[in-house]
């Protein structure tokens, strides 16, 4: 699997990190439930992969995500990056392709299939997540539960940051 | 448009717009369900979606063609013929359609909905094209990815109808609906379920430091650490034939067949295709625009061949071939 | 229904020599309980020149020992001549054929078997093929029991074979596979799909039997068996199995089948008698379960 050196699992950054997960944790989960409930349709395309544990494990940082979408009450929590959850559905790669991912910006396929990220586990359950981002055109500010106008610009920002911190070819 | 209708993949309403945004004249796409041959979870539309993209496609001066491709199951024909249905209500341009049955549902029920013959109807012989067209009154025909170019060029001067050919994206190396290699493996293939080499039976595995990609637990390929994978379609896997080693049946390779629009032209084929539903908005973001490119310089008589080098990176496996368009491919 | 099951020969699927074809031709007119013959070149338009004498001699050979032989058409024509051989075939409006590619019901008036190559999954599609004259389908191999029973059901009338003996046939395509390993191009063959009478096999990367090529056609490397009773048969509708031509013991296999459709042994005793004949693959059975093709037969899943 390609990705830049980078401290991954670090032990001393891990444990800071892990001992402040709390926050993160909630912050996420309530962005998680805002979805939720202002995009339905998102969760009923998701279908039956809402029920499934994903685990999304940026390769350069010692910590990962597990999400349980759940319908209106699903979760987020800051687990250590080498947590083995049984019989979850597990995307690595770089974080900023991953990100890049989430927003539509990279194709899925390709960064698959350059090795770029990587996928274990419940493939169905990827590719139905993966389809349902697709479609859902959610972006990191629908997440944070910003709205118009400052989400526009929100966006803005963070691509003009995407746009400067990727590499110049193939995130 | 311009002198070939350029035909885009939207496996959701977002990448239906994306793809009408960057130059495509035509998209085509499925509802959510096994009635289309890309039931794939997550992917495609509800009714309510596919009216909404077709008043929005229509506004920005595109054409919507629903795929209701697939076989329908026995004793379950009533769903591929209320897709039917539900398509005529929603206004799109035609259904793409493969099955006897549900194309005589279209005829009688419908007589007013334009059909295209689904290349899953495996028609690539003038008398097999002239059948569905006498029968069932199609008016396109999507040709099997099988035919070479001068094959194309011949059975053009015989029929009547247009025709659409495939020339991006993932390659079919056999009969298209009538292959069950992957019913073989899995009980599920794209004529009984809509699906190839489904995803929940795909797994990934790292053995000895390679990643060996299998699917209902047969191993396909084997990936040595930054070498390119690829998804474990059973007619992509690496083979032992007689101890050796080999992509018997293709190389794990994608079908780019722009250097070869001029030759299309000629032959008189109507619109081209773009495989992909399954791949998202940036993939057709970024083949409709090369296209549309080359298909402007081509009408503007300029050479397209600098737009096809745009689109290496998205090949499975990261190589490309003309496929069987060039006859060497036999 | 009182009628007992009919046992028919398939078409051979491969390159065999002529005189293999009129010696097992021979045996079969000779020694086999089958009812029906299929004869012809479904694979590939090169092989038909070569082998199209020795049919005609076997045609004789069948129907003078009370056979009937049905001309089946080529399932994916290539060439031109691919064409014409079909068309020739279907213009014989008087006698029953089988159509095995969609372009031989162009101009067809007369009656016709669908084989088990066309893409028929449904009593929408069979319906449409008896209104043009379909007397008989062979079912899709990838039909489960249950859509055939749904077939037969919604088409009275129809007679119904399932491919109860081979090696499944499972894609065609315009590239031969035979010529691509031997590192040849499809023009230039040099016929040598004839080293395999049973199709070339060949495994996975770890090392399991899977698939079997056979020229531009691919074979599953299992041999399906059909062990179903005459009750199971009948109830879902179907006529008659077909058995598929193999290096195998086709005369043993033809009458194991046989005891077995009248009831005179089991399924265990079955498949006995047929990996006796010397099949050229582990015996599956998963699609009339509706299950995947591979799975062996008699377990379910």
């Amino acid at each position: 699997m390609t990705g830049r050196a980078a401290p991954r699992r670090s032990g001393a950054a891990a444990v800071v990190l892990m001992a402040l997960r709390h926050p993160a944790e909630r912050l996420l989960t309530l962005a998680l439930r805002r979805v939720a409930r202002r995009r339905p349709d998102v969760f009923e395309r998701l279908g039956e992969a809402g029920d499934v544990t994903f685990i999304v494990a940026p390769s350069d940082l010692p910590v990962a995500f597990r999400l349980r979408p759940g319908g209106g009450s699903g979760d987020v929590q800051v687990i250590r990056a080498a947590d083995e959850t049984p019989r979850a559905a597990r995307i690595s790669g770089p974080l900023l392709t991953l990100l890049a991912l989430f927003d539509g910006r990279c194709d899925a396929d390709s960064a698959f299939f350059s090795r770029r990220i990587r996928i274990d586990g419940d493939t169905r359950a990827v590719v139905a997540l993966h389809n349902t981002l697709e479609a859902a055109e959610l972006t990191l500010a629908d997440l944070l539960g910003v709205g118009p106008p400052f989400r526009d610009r929100l966006n803005a920002g963070l691509s003009g940051a995407l746009n400067r911190l990727r590499p110049a070819e193939g995130l | 448009m311009g002198s070939i209708e350029l035909v885009c993949p939207a496996g959701s309403p977002a990448m239906l717009r994306a793809a009408i945004e960057a130059g495509a004249d035509s998209v085509y796409c499925g509802l959510r369900d096994d009635t289309n041959a890309r039931n794939f979870p997550g992917l495609n539309f509800s009714p309510a979606e596919l009216r909404d993209s077709v008043a929005w496609a229509h506004d920005h001066g595109a054409k919507v063609l629903l795929a209701v491709n697939t076989f329908a199951r026995a004793g379950a024909g009533d769903r591929w013929r209320a897709s039917v249905d539900a398509a005529a209500g929603t206004g799109v341009d035609a259904v793409i359609v493969a099955d006897l049955g549900v194309l005589a549902h279209a005829r009688e029920a419908h007589p007013g909905l334009r059909l295209h013959l689904s290349v899953q109807a495996a028609a690539g012989s003038p008398e097999a094209i002239d059948f569905y067209a006498e029968a069932y009154g199609v008016k396109r025909v999507v040709l099997p990815r099988v035919l070479s170019v001068e094959e194309i060029a011949a059975l053009m001067r015989e029929i009547t109808v247009e025709t659409e050919a495939f020339v991006f994206g993932g390659l079919c190396v056999m009969a298209e609906g009538r292959c069950a290699l992957s019913s073989y493996v899995t009980g599920r293939s794209p004529n009984l379920s809509g699906v190839c080499s489904p995803p929940e039976a795909v797994t990934y595995t790292e053995e000895e430091g390679a990643l060996v990609s299998r699917l209902g637990g047969l191993a396909l390929d084997r990936y040595a650490p930054g070498e390119p994978a690829g998804y474990p379609t059973l007619c992509k896997g690496r083979f032992d034939v007689d101890g050796g080693l080999s992509y018997l049946f293709e190389d794990p390779v994608s079908l780019n067949a722009m250097s070869l629009l001029a030759a299309l032209r000629r032959a008189g084929v109507t619109a081209v295709k773009v495989e992909g539903r399954q791949r998202g908005k940036a993939y057709v973001a970024r083949v409709a625009s090369a296209f549309r490119a080359a298909i402007d310089a081509l009408d503007q008589g300029v050479d397209p061949a600098p737009f096809e080098r745009l689109l290496s990176d998205l090949a499975e496996g990261g190589r490309e071939t003309a496929g069987a368009y060039r006859k060497t491919w036999r | 229904m009182t009628d007992p099951i009919q046992l028919t020969l398939g078409p051979l699927l491969f390159n065999w020599a002529p005189d293999r074809i009129r010696d097992f031709y021979a045996r079969v007119a000779d020694e086999a309980p089958v009812d029906r013959v299929y004869l012809g070149e479904v694979v590939c338009g090169k092989r038909a020149p070569l082998l199209d004498a020795a049919l005609a001699d076997a045609a004789e050979r069948l129907t003078h020992a009370g056979k009937t032989v049905v001309w089946s058409t080529l399932g994916l024509p290539a060439l031109r001549r691919d064409r014409k051989s079909i068309a020739v075939l279907a213009a014989e409006q008087e006698m029953l054929i089988e159509i095995n590619d969609i372009s031989a019901l162009r101009g067809r008036t007369g009656p016709f078997v669908a084989g088990p190559l066309l893409n028929v999954y449904n009593e929408g599609a069979a319906r449409e093929l008896m209104a043009r004259g379909c007397v008989r389908l062979c079912a899709n191999v990838e039909l489960s029991l249950d859509a055939v029973s749904a077939v037969a059901a919604a088409c009275p009338g129809l007679e119904i074979e399932l491919f109860a003996f081979g090696r499944l046939p499972l894609a065609l395509s315009g590239r031969c596979y035979h010529a691509r390993h031997h590192g040849l191009h499809k023009d230039a063959c040099q016929f040598i799909c004839d080293r395999d009478p049973d199709g070339l096999a060949l495994k996975t990367l770890d090392g399991r039997d899977f698939l079997a090529v056979n020229g531009v056609q691919t074979l599953s490397h299992g041999v399906q068996l059909v062990d179903a009773g005459p009750a199971t048969l009948k109830a879902a509708g179907v006529t008659a199995l077909r058995l598929s031509p193999h290096t195998a013991d086709m005369v043993a296999v033809a009458s194991a089948l046989r005891d077995r459709a009248d009831g005179r042994i089991d399924a265990a005793e079955l498949a006995a008698r047929i990996v006796a004949s010397g099949p050229p693959g582990a015996l599956v059975g998963g699609y009339l379960r509706g299950d995947a093709g591979l799975r062996p037969v008699g377990a379910p899943s």
